[in-house]
């Protein structure tokens, strides 16, 4: 058993598998996410241990319910490559006003021809990571601590963020292409991109991982206050 | 400052590697080698005059032979003659053939002597080969010798090279500190004008310093002249050296062109012998035996002649490939010298460059020493008077002083004019020495250095302007990211390409809508409850101010209000019942973990009945059902209880029961007995290789 778990984890990732950690990712990011932020009582959630680290996790049937959905579209449009960002936006029940935006870029890496997310250009280096580089093959374990590290970079970001002190909600945005626009499913519709204020945003990189299929840019902008 | 006297950097390298003393160094390496060949060619050599003697010996005895058959073949011929004595004609016939064998005997003979002429040529050329060796033997231990004494030669004059340097340096440092001293002293005189006797000793002492430190460079400057005299000697040395060299070259040559000749004389010969033994005429006739096998013998002979020819040939071919691997070796031996050489005339110009420098350095410091002696002597002079004024009158000193001064002053200007023309004299001077590849750095090495210093400055200004332009341009890029990174980070993407989605069943539209819902709700008791006053208002204005305050607070609540704090209530009562029941759960799950927990940690298995008073525990060792082993406690308060033991093994038990729990009253004992007892007495201990007391005993 121990034999074939280590021949799991030292094998390069496909893109089913890449897909399924980047999934994963984003419902232990997002349910982190909500605990960390206060955004759902601390007594909705359940720990379980994940990515060697103890993990907090939704009891709440609804918003169980809403991730399955989202997290399933998400997938599905990662196998299909037309995803590129998912946003967790939290948003002021009182004002409705944006007041964090949780942004995961997600980058195709086998695929050059088509553009970036970001607004660095080509050839340059993002997080210190040279994009034209060539790549190591990574094991699903070295992909796991990557995500370790920004799990914890998360959790540690409650220290410089601000407080919030109003009743929050939340909702999750995805961006897809419309290079190959397809139907978009039962239930999604277009939605307001939920932007702050330019002049009051203040925005702080994480850290990124790779599975060799995918990357994961993380990043959280908060609205400052006046 | 020049290299002087340093030695290329791959040359020191390997003088560095392997001392001139010690046998690895290359040339002691060549001459071992060229010894050993030497010996090689000498054994060889006499072991071919071993051969050469022995086959002389043979043909001696081959000669002698052919006497004795030649012999032999008269007495036989005599014999037959007296045998066929009465026949004429057999005689005259006999006679004839006897003729005839005696001219094939004759011919032969001679071809004999033709071959053995050949032999001794061959010998005499052999004999010159060998000469010629040994000549050229002796050349190259010339040519060793020479380079021999060239190498210590040339280490000696790296030695003194050095050492020159190191004098040139100890000067420079001397000429350094003497040049501190002497500012030192010019602070002092300048600094106490009215000057001390002190103060004049001590500058005499320093012009001593400076007269013996001029002597000084006075004869290293002869010595270095002398060193520069000796080196152009050398110079001329290795000229000549290398002329000779040219010339044992040439000679080389001439006698590898000799050799040449020899081998193709020795190879015409053999092919002269070669058609001699092909063109050997049959015998005369079959019946004559005898004429066959001196024919045969003589055959024979030729073949070992040739055989030792051959020999000969290979000897001598391979002296020749011997005399080309010499000559190759002078060659060498001649472009190691010549580099060797161009190693030297570098040096000799460094050293003259060195020299030159030197000049120029005590030149300078002998027109700085005059200085100081002048000013010396005016300082002296000004001491003098002040002294003698201060001696004689104050008054007088007072007003003969200043115009002493002014003149003293306007005589040492003149002077540091001159100085300062001499200085500008010099310089131009040099620049023509310099432009006369005379100076102290070569003059395409100035003007290349001049032509760098100029490019390389442009090239600064260039990259200066560039680095202002890209750090203007890197500034103006940094701020256009941040700005590009403050609008990505308000949320802004490409509407063109990318398109953003939500699902419409998010939390956010789901609190909306249910906070949208509420305040509809809100507004619809607002608007009861405005009409319920009004509706109020009129009944008070319709019945007056006691039926008013009679109609109370009877309905005075509207519908919508009570029934949104019904749903806010069971709202609340919602979440506590979800809280109450995520406790339970985490409950349960923590204390399955305890007891799973004692279980593996005690051993025992301990289940709580429903009703909180009983507690049974069963044993990790003991088998199951009626054969194990259950306790059950009760108890109902305090510290005071029942224990009951149930199941096959506790009949076992009542020894250890009566010891712990009746004598001791320790539960725990007891336990951690009968857990012991459990262990050993089940098929666990008996699988941890456990035997009991009394089958042991058996």
């Amino acid at each position: 058993m121990a034999q074939a778990q280590a021949t799991r984890t030292n094998q390069a990732i496909s893109l089913k598998g890449s897909t399924k950690i980047v999934t994963e990712f984003f419902e232990y990011s997002v349910n982190s996410i909500l605990y960390q932020r206060n955004v759902y009582p601390a007594d909705d959630f359940r720990m379980v241990k994940k990515y060697g680290l103890p993990m907090l996790i939704t009891s709440d049937e609804s918003l169980k319910e809403y991730l399955g959905t989202i997290l399933k579209q998400v997938h599905e449009w990662l196998m299909t490559d037309t995803i590129n960002r998912l946003v967790l936006a939290i948003t002021s029940k009182e004002t409705l006003e944006t007041l964090e935006r949780w942004q995961f870029d997600i980058i195709r890496e086998d695929d050059d021809s088509r553009p970036t997310s970001s607004t660095v250009p080509e050839g340059t280096t993002i997080n210190g990571i040279q994009k034209d580089k060539p790549k190591k093959e990574k094991t699903e374990k070295e992909v796991q601590t990557e995500i370790r590290e920004i799990m914890k970079q998360i959790t540690a970001s409650v220290t410089f963020l601000p407080t919030l002190e109003e009743e929050c909600s939340f909702t999750l945005l995805a961006y897809t292409s419309t290079s190959d626009p397809l139907p978009l499913p039962e239930k999604w519709n277009d939605a307001d991109p939920h932007l702050i204020d330019k002049g009051k945003v203040e925005q702080v990189r994480l850290r990124s991982f790779s599975t060799n299929v995918h990357k994961m840019e993380a990043m959280v902008a908060y609205k400052i206050s006046e | 400052m020049s290299d002087f006297g340093s030695p290329s950097p791959g040359k020191r390298k390997i003088d560095e590697g392997y001392s001139p003393d010690s046998p690895l160094h290359p040339t002691h390496r060549s001459l071992i080698r060229a010894h050993l060949e030497n010996t090689s060619l000498g054994t060889d050599i006499v072991s071919l005059r071993a051969r050469i003697s022995q086959l002389e010996a043979n043909l001696t005895a081959k000669t002698a032979e052919n006497a004795r058959l030649g012999k032999e073949h008269s007495e036989i011929s005599r014999a037959w003659l007296d045998v066929v004595q009465g026949e004429d004609s057999v005689r005259k016939e006999v006679e004839e053939e006897k003729a005839k064998l005696k001219r094939s005997e004759r011919e032969w003979m001679g071809k004999l002597k033709t071959a053995e002429e050949g032999r001794y040529a061959v010998q005499a050329r052999l004999e010159a080969v060998e000469r010629e060796r040994e000549r050229e033997r002796g050349e190259a231990k010339n040519r060793e010798e020479l380079v021999r004494q060239q190498l210590q030669r040339s280490e000696r004059d790296l030695k003194r090279a050095n050492e020159v340097q190191a004098q040139v340096r100890a000067l420079e440092d001397q000429l350094e500190s003497k040049e501190r001293e002497l500012e030192d002293v010019r602070s002092l005189l300048s600094s106490s004008n009215g000057s001390t006797s002190s103060s004049s000793d001590h500058l005499r002492g320093e012009l001593k310093r400076q007269s013996t430190l001029l002597a000084t460079l006075e004869k290293t400057n002869v010595q270095l002249s002398r060193e520069c005299q000796e080196l152009r000697l050398r110079r001329d040395n290795v000229e000549s050296l290398e002329q000779e060299v040219k010339s044992f070259a040439k000679r080389a040559k001439a006698a590898e062109d000799r050799a040449q000749i020899a081998m193709e004389q020795l190879d015409h010969s053999r092919r002269e012998l070669d058609s001699l033994t092909m063109t050997v005429p049959p015998t005369s006739d079959d019946n004559t035996t005898l004429s066959i096998s001196e024919a045969l013998s003589l055959r024979h002979k030729y073949t070992t002649l040739s055989a030792s020819h051959s020999q000969c040939s290979s000897q001598i071919a391979h002296l020749n490939a011997q005399n080309a691997e010499l000559a190759h070796r002078l060659g060498e031996v001649s472009r190691e010298s010549l580099t060797r050489i161009g190693e030297l005339e570098e040096r000799l110009t460094g050293a003259e460059r060195e020299c030159r420098w030197e000049h120029g350095r005590r030149e300078a410091v002998e027109r700085k020493l005059l200085v100081a002696r002048k000013e010396l002597e005016q300082l002296r002079t000004a001491g003098s008077h002040s002294s003698h004024g201060m001696n004689t009158n104050d008054s007088q000193s007072g007003s003969g002083d200043p115009s002493v001064r002014v003149k003293e002053l306007e005589e040492q200007l003149e002077e540091y004019r001159g100085i300062i023309d001499a200085f500008q004299q010099e310089e131009a001077e040099m620049k023509d020495r310099i432009a006369a590849d005379q100076g102290w750095v070569k003059k395409c090495d100035y003007e290349q250095a001049q032509a760098e210093i100029r490019s390389l400055q442009a090239e600064l200004a260039e990259a200066k302007e560039t680095s202002t332009a890209q750090t203007s341009h890197i500034s103006t890029l940094e701020r256009h990211l941040a700005d590009y990174e403050l609008r990505v980070g308000s949320g802004e993407y490409n509407t063109r390409i990318w398109r953003a989605v939500e699902f419409s069943g998010n939390p956010a539209a789901k609190d909306y809508a249910i906070r949208k819902e509420t305040l509809e709700k809100l507004r619809g008791e607002n608007g009861a409850l405005l009409a319920q006053i009004r509706e109020l208002e009129g009944k008070v204005a319709v019945a007056g101010n006691a039926a008013a305050v009679s109609g109370g607070h009877a309905g005075t609540v509207p519908r919508e209000t009570y029934d949104r704090l019904k749903e806010e209530y069971e709202e609340k009562e919602r979440g506590h019942a979800k809280r109450l029941q995520r406790l339970k759960e985490i409950f349960g799950m923590k204390s399955k973990e305890f007891l799973e927990a004692v279980f593996s940690l005690l051993g025992w298995r301990i289940k709580f009945d429903e009703n909180g008073t009983d507690v049974r525990l069963q044993s990790m060792y003991a088998p199951k059902g009626k054969n194990g082993l259950t306790l059950k406690f009760s108890s109902q308060g305090g510290h005071f209880g029942t224990m009951q033991m149930m199941g096959a093994m506790a009949k076992g038990l009542g020894d250890v029961r009566v010891y712990w729990v009746e004598q001791r009253q320790s539960i725990p004992g007891f336990l951690a007995q009968v857990t012991l007892e459990m262990f050993e007495k089940t098929t666990f201990g008996r699988a941890a290789g456990y035997v009991p007391y009394d089958e042991a005993e058996e």
